[in-house]
């Protein structure tokens, strides 16, 4: 990963600030803000993967966080898993779903296979809100354990309280943009915009689109999943309400907002879109239309998004020194 | 099967039917959008929950007979669709596909919570001529309405069928399908033809909204599960296709209302869409359309 100076002095900062940002806001609700701020970011890069890297617009995508909800807290209240397992059997889960789901939608391109995810959104809502025995329906489940990890019952760390979860959640995500930002430098990730930018063309050099697509969309369901898995032992409370639709349009804010197909936008997106609502919240019965307001106007007008207007003046600012960009 | 199975079988098939024919009422509009323009409206389910309440409203406020309020309500409807296209579709043309997914959707958002504000979230009862009516045919009872419901949907998408095939705008609209800038160069006005199709699209969904109304009630969420169901038809149908529609639309009241009582009626809403997964797994060009 190569990075020119003002990169990463750009990024240096924008952590330092993140990980002091809990003690400027030391609210409880403040900083529970922050925690959701953080797990939403989860759903904005998971659909960056799919929609930002690999071009696809997988309008389903965000249901995979309602779905990882749901594994983690079922692994964890009906087989009595430790945190560190629903989270992993919640990121493999999630990504087999997401091959699941993927074998079908991915036969087709576009405009379809947005729609056809969408369609099995609609299914696992409806498969959640009736499988009364196994997810109580509409009345969610209750009860689900705080995260914790160590070794038997005398070595556990637990993650309770808003500051020590915040620092979890904020360590996972960084973690997972700094994965994908490696893996964008693989001749997978080249593969993921390969494919974006034009189909057929990078079919004629060898790449399989349809495995390499499948690829993007079970990493973005796991990378979904694994912030359904975070939010689902924050709340301690899931119910079929985290299908909404609000959601997945929302997910795509983040991300446009952000800027498509940047490592980092959609964290900055999710991260805004998380607290701007919270703003709105003092005027809760306008939320959704000031939010699908702001939807128009950010599509029409920002199409590149915050990175994207960055990036821009990043580059002007570099070309005079002859410095040439790396995306 | 006993005797009182197949006459619930046949009762359900004929309150599938009627259904199926407002699924078949609202996919057409959402195929011509997404057909013309390449728009997938999001906000079709809002224009059919609007055609409710306008309904609702004339016939309350106004003390419009219903049979008036159906049409002016499709009238009002369409000129909310023509506004809101220049608002959130105009702006992006020639942009991809996707933004106008995502302001339809915004605008969506906006129009439900909107009504929600204005109008409350309590159900709103229409009340047709027709409803207590009960008629008997054979096995089968159905009240008026819900026949008047049927005849006026295939008649309407009957309409629309010559009116495409026949009409010289209808002809405009098949040849901007074939080929946009082609069709602009014989002088067919684009921005024109999209507003014209957007009006269409938001009345027909309107028609649905307060046909509907008077079976079940108004209220400002009960665009969404037409909103995908119709997508569900319009890829069963296959694109461009207006009796493809009209019998996918059939086919899924049918099958989803008999589900509903020999399955489970609690899945039979997610019926559509196993359906319609199967459907594109096998012929994903929709069950009545053609290779392109």
């Amino acid at each position: 990963m190569t990075m020119n100076r003002r990169k990463l002095f750009f990024l240096s900062g924008l952590i330092l600030v993140l990980v002091l940002l809990p003690w400027v806001f030391q609210a409880a609700y403040t900083r529970h803000i922050l925690v959701m701020a953080v797990i939403y970011t989860f759903s904005a890069t998971g659909l960056n993967v799919i929609f930002g890297f690999a071009g696809q617009t997988a309008f389903g995508l965000p249901a995979f966080f309602a779905l990882g909800a749901y594994i983690s807290s079922l692994l964890a209240l009906k087989l009595g898993f430790p945190f560190g397992l629903c989270l992993l059997g919640t990121m493999v889960l999630s990504a087999g779903f997401g091959f699941i789901i993927g074998y079908p939608c991915l036969q087709l391109r576009g405009i379809y296979f947005g729609i056809t995810t969408m369609a099995f959104a609609q299914i696992l809502y409806y498969i959640v809100s009736n499988w009364v025995e196994l997810t109580r329906g509409p009345m969610g489940l209750v009860g689900i354990p705080p995260a914790s990890f160590g070794l038997g019952d005398h070595f556990q760390f637990v993650f309770n309280g808003e500051l020590r979860y915040y620092y979890l959640v904020l360590f996972a995500s960084l973690l997972t943009l700094f994965f994908l930002a490696r893996l964008m430098d693989t001749r997978l990730g080249r593969g993921f915009v390969a494919i974006r930018e034009n189909q057929d063309l990078s079919a004629s050099i060898g790449i399989h689109p349809f495995w390499v697509k499948m690829i993007a969309f079970m990493l973005a369901c796991m990378i979904t999943g694994m912030g359904g898995s975070f939010y689902a032992h924050f709340v301690k409370f899931v119910s079929p309400i985290e299908f909404q639709w609000y959601f997945i349009g929302l997910t795509f804010i983040m991300v446009i907002t952000g800027g498509i197909g940047t490592i980092w936008g959609p964290f900055i997106g999710g991260a805004i879109f998380t607290v701007l609502p919270e703003v709105f919240r003092a005027v809760e019965t306008y939320r959704n239309i000031l939010v699908g307001a702001v939807l128009i106007l950010i599509v029409i007008f920002l199409p590149e998004g915050v990175m994207g207007k960055l990036a821009q003046w990043g580059k002007n600012r570099n070309l005079p020194h002859g410095e040439k960009e790396h995306a | 099967m006993g005797e009182a199975t197949f006459i619930l079988a046949i009762q359900q098939i004929a309150s599938g039917l009627v259904m199926g024919s407002m699924y078949a009422l609202m996919s057409i509009g959402m195929m011509l959008i997404l057909g013309i323009m390449t728009v997938i409206n999001m906000a079709h389910g809002e224009f059919y929950m609007l055609g409710g309440y306008v309904s609702y409203f004339l016939m309350t406020q106004m003390g419009l007979p219903y049979l008036v309020s159906l049409p002016a309500s499709m009238a009002v409807v369409g000129g909310i669709g023509v506004v809101s296209e220049k608002l959130t579709i105009r702006p992006l043309v020639g942009r991809p596909w996707f933004t106008t997914f995502l302001t339809t959707f915004g605008l969506s958002m906006i129009l439900r919570d909107g009504a929600q504000i204005i109008w409350g979230v309590d159900p709103r009862e229409i009340v047709s001529p027709f409803s207590h009516k009960r008629v008997v045919l054979g096995p089968v009872f159905l009240t008026q309405h819900r026949i008047f419901v049927f005849a006026a949907g295939v008649v309407v998408i009957s309409l629309l069928y010559l009116f495409i095939k026949k009409h010289k705008v209808g002809m405009a609209m098949r040849a901007i399908v074939r080929d946009r800038e082609a069709s602009a160069l014989m002088g067919i006005n684009l921005n024109a033809m999209n507003s014209f199709t957007f009006a269409l699209g938001a009345g027909t969904a309107a028609l649905a909204g307060a046909l509907l109304g008077a079976i079940f009630n108004v209220l400002p969420s009960m665009g969404e599960l037409p909103l995908v169901k119709g997508f569900a038809v319009v890829i069963m149908g296959g694109m461009g296709n207006v009796q493809g529609i009209l019998f996918s639309g059939l086919i899924l009241g049918v099958v989803e209302s008999l589900s509903a009582s020999f399955i489970s009626l609690g899945l039979s809403d997610a019926i559509a869409f196993a359906i319609l997964i199967i459907i594109l797994l096998f012929k994903p060009t929709g069950l009545f359309g053609k290779k392109i």
